[in-house]
């Protein structure tokens, strides 16, 4: 582990080290992620224009759960995002094997090898939207509900992060799907939106996406303090079945990767 | 026949890539559905129309919507901003004995047509599964005026396409203006919300833009809900819309091309 700590730090540095080196690019990635973090915020603002409630989802509820998200795909974007969207790269070009010739974790060092700090401000973006619904709709938070809430939330980065790493791990496979990444950014639309809204799917469809629908729907139960016992014990089971089976997915693909030069 | 062959060649090459045009169309599938299932659920706990839409509406609206995102949006700014102008292949084109406008738009259109015809593909299956009915156009004059509807529809994408990605021969960094235009694009296309569902001051907005002729009539059309008249108002529309962009297009690269350097031996 202290290894593990004294290599993140390196890391760490080196991409703050890129950051500082490449200012105009920063600039540009703070004001993208802005825009679209500001435009899934706009989405949902349409969306609930004409709607009052979702069964018992009601207005509030649906733009509170997209603040949270907000909160999640920020910290998400900021630790993991850059690494996930490089891979299908990585393996379609062969330079995985410098990773996996490294005397560390393949996985783990894919994972953090790259830290887009500049993502954060997604996450403040979630955090003001949050402001901005509790002050609109008059919504009371308890303090003990906000840090129920928060290993939650980590709970579900956990459980976002297996998902990604079960897709993109079929690029070593398809290794001239590519674009599979964006895929997967579209899926976030799943995320935006109450579990309940996919209870009309057959049970296989909704099995499909049910992890993504309770990446960010559980919290928000917590955080208005109405706590779910039930919703909660769903998310933690779907998070560690989630990250092992992804893990032993991993570790199956790889030995059907070739390499560039095979 | 000149323009017929590279429309042929550019098929090769999309049937070549073609895990890549699947992943490209379940993209364009994704996000229409996933409204579709929030509207349903919306229409389902209410009950009662919205915006003057009923439930089987908007259900054909947002299916349509799915195939017509592959048909008639062109994604070729990249392409023309990263590839062409900063990495300078715009130089094998200029040399070349034909256009560059015209071997690119038979060039997205290949794709257009292979990602497209995926999508109704997936689109059937859908249908089939869920038992979802999607209404269409009947009478034989209308079908043609929506086939050309779409005709200039995707045109009129394309040529905005190109009209952003020429937007690199001035600018350093191409992202941020793609990214305003994408959500723009999202927004005022009709690609969240049928614009009837918009407050009444941003749909009067939207209805002016070019935006909305690229896919949200065109699907408004192959629905039948526009009668002739309006029918031939968008039609109108859309064509003053490209000749708008044609004359846009036609300055930027008489001036860009003049900015332009291709660095080789």
């Amino acid at each position: 582990m202290k290894r593990f700590f004294r290599v993140y730090k390196i890391l760490f540095l080196m991409n703050l080290s890129v950051l500082t080196a490449h200012r105009g690019a920063f600039i540009n990635h703070l004001i993208s992620g802005t825009v679209w973090g500001i435009f899934s915020f706009i989405v949902m603002i349409l969306l609930t224009y004409n709607v009052r409630s979702i069964y018992s989802w009601s207005k509030q509820d649906i733009l509170l759960l997209n603040g949270i998200l907000g909160i999640i795909l920020g910290l998400f974007n900021t630790f993991f995002q850059a690494n996930f969207d490089n891979f299908p790269n990585l393996v379609n070009k062969g330079k995985l094997d410098s990773f996996l010739l490294k005397p560390m974790d393949a996985q783990v060092l894919l994972g953090i090898w790259h830290t887009k700090v500049v993502s954060l401000s997604r996450a403040l973006i979630g955090f003001i939207f949050i402001f901005y619904i509790c002050i609109h709709y008059q919504i009371s938070i308890s303090w003990t509900g906000v840090l129920l809430s928060i290993p939650v939330v980590i709970l579900g980065i956990g459980l976002y992060y297996s998902i990604w790493l079960f897709v993109t791990t079929l690029t070593i496979w398809f290794d001239r799907a590519t674009n599979i990444v964006e895929l997967l950014h579209s899926l976030q639309g799943i995320m935006r939106i109450p579990p309940v809204a996919f209870r009309e799917l057959n049970l296989v469809l909704f099995l499909v996406v049910l992890p993504l629908t309770i990446v960010a729907a559980t919290p928000v139960g917590l955080f208005l303090g109405r706590f779910d016992f039930g919703g909660l014990a769903l998310l933690t089971t779907v998070s560690f079945v989630c990250l092992l089976l992804s893990r032993k997915f991993w570790l199956l693909a790889l030995r059907s990767y070739t390499s560039a030069s095979s | 026949m000149r323009y017929f062959r590279i429309f042929l060649i550019h098929l090769h090459r999309v049937i070549e890539n073609r895990s890549r045009s699947i992943v490209w169309t379940l993209l364009a599938l994704f996000n229409p559905l996933i409204y579709l299932c929030y509207w349903l659920a919306v229409y389902k706990s209410s009950g009662s129309m919205i915006g003057g839409w009923s439930l089987s509406e908007v259900t054909s609206y947002y299916l349509l919507l799915s195939v017509a995102g592959s048909f008639l949006i062109a994604h070729i700014d990249e392409s023309v901003a990263i590839e062409d102008i900063y990495e300078g292949g715009l130089v094998k084109y200029v040399i070349r004995p034909f256009s560059y406008f015209w071997d690119l738009f038979f060039g997205e259109l290949s794709w257009r047509i292979f990602q497209g015809l995926i999508g109704i593909g997936i689109l059937f299956i859908i249908g089939i599964s869920f038992q979802l009915l999607i209404s269409f156009v009947s009478s034989p004059l209308h079908i043609f005026m929506t086939f050309i509807s779409f005709l200039l529809a995707y045109t009129l994408s394309f040529l905005f396409k190109m009209i952003l990605g020429f937007s690199a021969f001035w600018l350093t960094e191409f992202r941020g203006i793609q990214s305003s235009a994408e959500i723009i694009l999202l927004i005022f296309a009709g690609f969240i919300v049928p614009l009837q569902f918009l407050p009444t001051q941003i749909k009067e907005i939207s209805f002016l833009l070019p935006f909305a002729y690229m896919v949200y009539f065109p699907i408004l059309a192959i629905q039948g809900r526009l009668e002739y008249v309006e029918l031939l108002g968008v039609l109108g529309m859309q064509i003053l819309w490209i000749g708008f962009f044609a004359c846009v297009y036609r300055l930027m690269w008489n001036r860009g091309i003049k900015l332009f350097t291709g660095v080789g031996q």
